[in-house]
């Protein structure tokens, strides 16, 4: 995520399809859903006229897919409550067994790949766990018990060499490689914590039209019937996200996160140190004393009598 | 059998209601996907004049690092020789203030013949890294005051405080009591708090979401980010509705793509929300550690720079505006102020609309301006 406002649409846009994907009916060929394209190249036309063009070639893109993948469920006249249960409950059951994948110590991964290809390709949930499982960090240095093994036995040989510096990278890398997968087991949790969000919505979907069923109220476009799954499952959204667990595991996340990001700060300030590279830290000390003596320079000026202050600085300098 | 009478004669309440023929659905998809071109054809029709935000004539009066001080040009023919000065958030951009020609808080002042002046807090660098909510109330806005004071000749101004800039503002006010005429907070959270002890369903998402990190985590959280980067900070507001922001961005957009006035509406609020600054990281620091965490403002427990932060010193007059629909800041949080402050003369008023829509909603800009228009032309010395 760089700093621009662009960046923001471009996090928040990717993450769209997504929650369209999992409207969609199981069996209807979800994994080749459509995403946000960002390829295209900068256009000329003025902020924020440009990522919005792009969102609506998609959102045409993804109305067209959840139109016709339930085509033949309108052809048997309209999709079932069980359908609809079916969908939730799928999505809820992939994370359940993907959390339950992410608990299994190291070792056990390599056997576990054919089961997470399978599933990273499974919707609704399953393009949202690229990256966030383990088979991702899974080749990481240090990663294998042989490899730690061999360079504790042949490391004090290495620091003989002057080589000091690099197992002490092999160690910050490692401890890194460690945070890498307690940050994916986090944000596991915390997609788990979605899809539960979602399921009661989609729960909660079934009973609004049951209720409409009751009272005669039919849905005739498919547009409604969106705008209805959307407004089910924003009460338990917010429900979920301010329950005690739910600020928990995302708490959680933001912890696992910013620790996995400490190990890297620390990998890349040995490896810069090593070099003779001014680390982060350096910079950062030297803008703090930056600060400090601006904010004495304040204080003393703020202690001169205004007569004196306008003779040193006339007529405020920075005045425009 | 046809599809179409299958889905007629289906009886109801054996299953849902959903009574949606293919042909139906395929000619409404028909219908999106027309509407979808031309909207798409009509975004690229707009120029960058058709989508600037902040519009009324503005000169810069004083600049310090990326913090920049402007008076806007007189427009009412009789002015009423008051002057205020706005204090905005660092989180947001100042231009939510004067968004549309015919939606800005600023134009409105103008047009009651206030002069305004309002300050851009502009993205902080990595420079920045280390400003404290000390350097911004002891150390820019006192010298904006400075230069209000000096171009008005006047001892004290009349502050205008929206969200954190009016924590900076109150801050403001009771370590500089004597250069404070009056006090107007807009939208501010005072008593952190607040909602513990009344929480609302979908409201006040970011009190609960700092209050359940540790002060560890925060830490961690400064020392490893720095700055908080601007679109990380429009992201976690993205997040605090998450539902809404993606129908947002798909189905109800489909809703204004045939009107010009709302899309331009839409687009020029867009370019607003995506602009968010970075946040310096010692200002988030305290502000989730003092103020999330420790809720010290409301107890005059802050300090800024060695001094403790009173309440009780604040003895000029104070309007306190909350926005009935506020879900970023509960009304728990900003609302029942009275007794807080030292004054005798408080006053407090709810408009209706949300955090933002306090400021361009249709409802909330017939109210806003000139509550605080009247509310301080009733006190001028």
């Amino acid at each position: 995520m760089t700093d621009t406002p662009e960046s923001l649409y471009a996090a928040w846009f990717k993450t769209v399809p997504e929650v369209f994907r999992a409207m969609l009916p199981p069996g209807s060929g979800g994994a080749g859903s459509p995403t946000a394209d960002r390829s295209e190249p900068a256009s000329s036309l003025p902020f924020p006229a440009d990522p919005i063009g792009r969102m609506l070639g998609t959102v045409g893109t993804m109305l067209t897919q959840l139109y016709q993948a339930y085509l033949p469920l309108l052809a048997e006249g309209g999709p079932s409550a069980d359908a609809l249960k079916g969908l939730a409950d799928t999505g809820t059951q992939t994370l359940q067994r993907m959390r339950e994948w992410a608990a299994l110590p190291q070792s056990a991964w390599p056997e576990l790949q054919p089961w997470m290809a399978t599933a990273r390709s499974a919707p609704p949930w399953g393009p949202w766990l690229d990256g966030l499982l383990p088979g991702a960090s899974a080749g990481l240095p240090g990663a294998h018990p042989l490899q730690v093994g061999i360079e504790r036995t042949f490391g004090g040989l290495g620091e003989a060499f002057g080589l000091g510096p690099v197992r002490e990278l092999e160690q910050a890398l490692r401890e890194m490689a460690l945070a890498g997968v307690a940050k994916q087991r986090a944000q596991l949790e915390y997609l788990e914590l979605v899809a539960e969000a979602w399921h009661e919505g989609t729960r909660r979907l079934l009973q609004d039209l049951t209720a409409m069923g009751a009272r005669g109220e039919p849905v005739e476009s498919l547009l409604v019937l969106i705008r209805l799954w959307a407004k089910a499952v924003d009460a338990p959204m917010h429900a979920t996200m301010q329950s005690e667990r739910g600020l928990a595991v995302t708490a959680k996340a933001v912890r696992a996160a910013t620790e996995h990001r400490q190990r890297l700060q620390k990998a890349v300030a040995l490896a810069s140190e090593a070099l003779h590279v001014p680390t982060r830290a350096d910079v950062d000390e030297a803008y703090r004393e930056i600060q400090e003596l601006k904010r004495e320079l304040r204080r003393l000026k703020k202690a001169l009598p205004p007569s004196v202050l306008k003779k040193l600085t006339p007529a405020r300098e920075s005045e425009a | 059998m046809n599809a179409s009478n299958r889905a007629a004669e289906r009886p109801a309440g054996a299953t849902l209601p959903v009574r949606i023929t293919p042909e139906a659905a395929m000619a409404e998809l028909a219908a999106l996907r027309s509407k979808l071109t031309q909207g798409a054809r009509r975004l690229g029709e707009f120029t960058e004049e058709d989508l600037a935000i902040a519009t009324t004539p503005a000169d810069e009066v004083y600049r310090e690092d990326m913090m920049r001080l402007y008076q806007c040009r007189p427009t009412a023919a009789k002015r009423k020789g008051i002057a205020v000065l706005i204090v905005y958030a660092l989180v947001g951009r100042y231009q939510m203030i004067d968004l549309e020609e015919d939606r800005s808080f600023v134009r409105k002042l103008l047009a009651e013949g206030i002069d305004v002046y309002f300050i851009d807090w502009g993205h902080p660098t990595r420079a920045q890294r280390w400003l404290t909510i000390d350097d911004y109330v002891s150390g820019y806005l006192d010298n904006c005051v400075d230069v209000v004071r000096e171009r008005e000749g006047t001892d004290q101004v009349n502050l205008i405080g929206i969200c954190q800039g009016g924590v900076f503002s109150t801050c403001y006010a009771a370590l500089f009591p004597k250069k404070v005429a009056r006090l107007t907070l807009t939208v501010t959270p005072l008593d952190f708090h607040g909602d513990a002890a009344a929480p609302e369903p979908g409201a006040g998402y970011m009190n609960l979401w700092a209050r359940a990190l540790s002060p560890e985590d925060v830490d961690r959280l400064v020392d490893t980010m720095g700055n908080s980067p601007g679109p990380l900070v429009g992201f976690a507001f993205l997040m605090m509705n998450p539902v809404a922001n993606v129908t947002k961005y798909t189905i109800d957009l489909l809703d204004i793509l045939d009107d010009d006035k709302k899309l331009l509406a839409f687009l020029r609020m867009e370019r607003w929300i995506a602009d968010r600054p970075g946040n310096p990281g010692e200002v988030v620091r305290q502000w989730f550690k003092d103020l999330y965490q420790g809720n010290k403002l409301i107890r005059n427990e802050l300090v800024l720079g060695g001094r403790k932060v009173d309440l009780r010193r604040i003895t000029i007059p104070v309007l306190n505006i909350y926005a009935e629909g506020d879900v970023v800041i509960p009304n728990a949080c900003s609302q029942g102020m009275a007794g807080r402050f030292g004054t005798r003369d408080f006053t407090e008023v709810g408009v209706p609309g949300g955090h933002i829509g306090t400021f361009v909603g249709g409802k909330a800009q017939k109210i806003l301006a000139p509550t605080i228009v009247k509310w301080l032309t009733g006190r001028t010395a």
